[in-house]
């Protein structure tokens, strides 16, 4: 780092990736990035990012001037690497997964699937364990609270049991959530993909929501099956919103999830989109 | 089922910037170590504090992660820049496989993520596993010749009695700072352009492959091991976290999640470009593939007496 060319340059790349990383960060766009707690970390590793790029500019000359550094067209050569595909991706990225990347991943249907899933009585299910909140941002509104100790799913206006996705895997491992939600009205959200098993008569499809355990390259989809009134016509992984009666059939001595007579309205996509 | 492969290009850059993501503020974190350990640390310091005798040296090498405990992406350099402070190459390369498997915070998530498949077994045998295995692979190493090893310039790092850039810098605190920040920099560099060749591999087997194609494995005890060691290659998981992923893959057993949570700290797309920037290419190769059958042999063993 001792020439004017090998400073510019090396404090460019840095300056670059702080940047990217203190855009994504501070446009909120981490949020579909990053697990919260990992979060902090790229604002950190941005600042000082950035801060190293400064100070390679004014640091005095490295005692030994090797220091890793070959020739300039080598340095331009690694430097492009580092800078390239960063900006490639950052510009290429729609920060969702599209639907054939959401179709090559595996399917989480069942509860043991989970990532952290808590079984068999002590996990709360949504509106309790974090990420399952609203996905709309509201915030939920507990039917009843007068039994303690016993967790309730909440209502929307039209007495429906909101839930979310992962609420019906629970409810298909334990009985005190399955009351709830077994053959009542329900509503949840999530995004509309085909199934790919346990579609007999072929007139079922799934919705699905990922959850992200630390980035999102780890997402996995849970899914749980739906029966619509009619054929959607709805583009995979649109964004929807499903009311319809929730059962639990016994498939292959397993209890199952389902939403019947659903219906489907397409909704925007909600603040949080992923679950942790 | 769709075709094996099925390319999205603004879904494999999401993938490849979530993994940059998480990774690089590790990967900085190392190399900031990396640099203080450079100006700071008195050469020859760990060679004194370790025990002379060189398996005596990878004993307790293996457990220096539960004192010092780094992931993956940031032991890379620190070791690179131990070696050439004295570090012997066999206890740095039993440091840099064990720590990230060997230290309390994947003790802890280990055992968070197994609730309620046999969490205290699997956390025991996951760092035990981790242990020998490293030591292991440091003592192979301490028999063999430094140049079949290290690449050349590493080696020449070493040969220079106070590491790079003349080791422990003479002067004050403020020049060893700035003699910090130019080797911290000049790792991130040369560390990064690895990590992001990792993660593009890494991503594009991510999202582009059909994993339901990798399910069918699971019913067979040697396929399923092999391919979920082959899946932590590819997913390239921090070892903090990789626990939680691990334990979700209910249909296969758990002798093959131990073999993920093993093997995927010690090798993995992005590690195996990390590792080339320190070691020669066809020791690497031979580092993979003796992980790859040595700890998947052993997780079969176990399978014997732990069904």
């Amino acid at each position: 780092m001792t020439s004017p060319f090998h400073r510019f340059l090396t404090a460019g790349v840095l300056a670059v990736w702080g940047s990217v990383l203190l855009t994504i960060y501070f446009t909120g766009r981490v949020c579909a990035y990053l697990h919260p707690n990992f979060q902090p970390l790229a604002l950190v590793a941005g600042c000082l990012l950035v801060c190293f790029a400064f100070l390679v500019l004014i640091a005095p000359p490295a005692a030994n001037a090797h220091a890793g550094i070959r020739s300039s067209v080598w340095s331009a050569i690694t430097s492009l690497i580092l800078v390239a595909p960063l900006l490639l991706a950052f510009a290429n990225t729609l920060d969702s997964f599209g639907a054939s990347t959401v179709a090559n991943k595996v399917y989480v249907q069942d509860l043991a699937q989970l990532p952290s899933a808590q079984l068999p009585a002590t996990s709360p299910p949504s509106g309790t364990i974090e990420g399952t909140l609203p996905a709309d941002g509201s915030t939920p509104q507990p039917a009843n609270t007068s039994q303690d100790d016993k967790f309730l799913l909440p209502k929307n206006k039209q007495g429906q049991v909101r839930a979310e996705i992962v609420d019906f895997l629970y409810a298909a491992q334990l009985p005190e959530i399955r009351d709830q939600l077994e053959n009542k009205p329900v509503e949840v959200i999530g995004q509309l993909m085909p199934a790919k098993t346990d579609n007999p008569e072929g007139n079922r499809c799934v919705i699905v929501r990922m959850m992200m355990t630390c980035c999102a390259a780890d997402a996995q989809p849970i899914a749980i099956p739906i029966e619509p009134q009619q054929k959607p016509g709805l583009a995979d992984m649109t964004w929807i919103k499903v009311t319809g009666k929730a059962v639990f059939p016994v498939i292959g001595g397993q209890r199952k999830p389902l939403i019947q007579n659903a219906v489907l309205e397409k909704i925007e996509t909600p603040a949080e989109p992923y679950l942790y | 089922m769709d075709g094996v492969f099925n390319f999205s290009l603004s879904s494999f850059s999401y993938a490849f910037l979530s993994i940059l993501l998480e990774g690089l503020p590790f990967l900085l974190l190392g190399t900031i170590i990396s640099g203080l350990i450079d100006q700071f640390l008195p050469a020859r310091l760990m060679t004194r504090m370790l025990p002379r005798n060189p398996y005596g040296g990878a004993l307790v090498s293996g457990l220096l992660g539960l004192i010092f405990p780094m992931c993956e992406c940031g032991v890379v350099p620190i070791i690179r820049r131990l070696m050439a402070k004295g570090l012997p190459p066999s206890n740095a390369i039993t440091y840099m496989l064990s720590a990230p498997i060997v230290n309390p915070i994947v003790a802890i998530s280990t055992y968070a993520a197994f609730r309620g498949q046999s969490p205290l077994e699997v956390t025991l045998l996951r760092l035990g596993l981790g242990y020998g295995v490293a030591v292991a692979v440091g003592m192979v190493v301490h028999n063999l010749p430094l140049h079949l090893v290290l690449r050349t310039n590493v080696i020449a790092d070493i040969a220079q009695p106070q590491g790079l850039l003349g080791g422990t810098a003479a002067g004050g605190t403020g020049a060893r700072l700035w003699g910090a920040l130019h080797v911290c920099v000049g790792d991130f560099l040369s560390m990064t352009v690895y990590f992001v060749l990792g993660a593009a591999a890494a991503a594009f087997f991510n999202t582009s492959v059909n994993q339901d194609f990798i399910v069918p494995l699971a019913m067979n005890d040697w396929l399923a091991t092999g391919s979920l060691m082959t899946l932590a290659a590819t997913l390239c998981l921090c070892s903090t976290t990789d626990a939680f992923i691990a334990a979700t893959f209910s249909m296969f057993p758990t002798v093959a999640k131990l073999a993920f949570l093993v093997f995927g700290p010690m090798v993995d797309l992005k590690l195996i470009f990390l590792y080339s920037s320190i070691f020669k290419k066809r020791f690497v190769l031979g580092l993979v593939i003796g992980l790859f059958l040595v700890i998947g042999l052993l997780c079969m063993r176990l399978r014997v007496v732990w069904p």
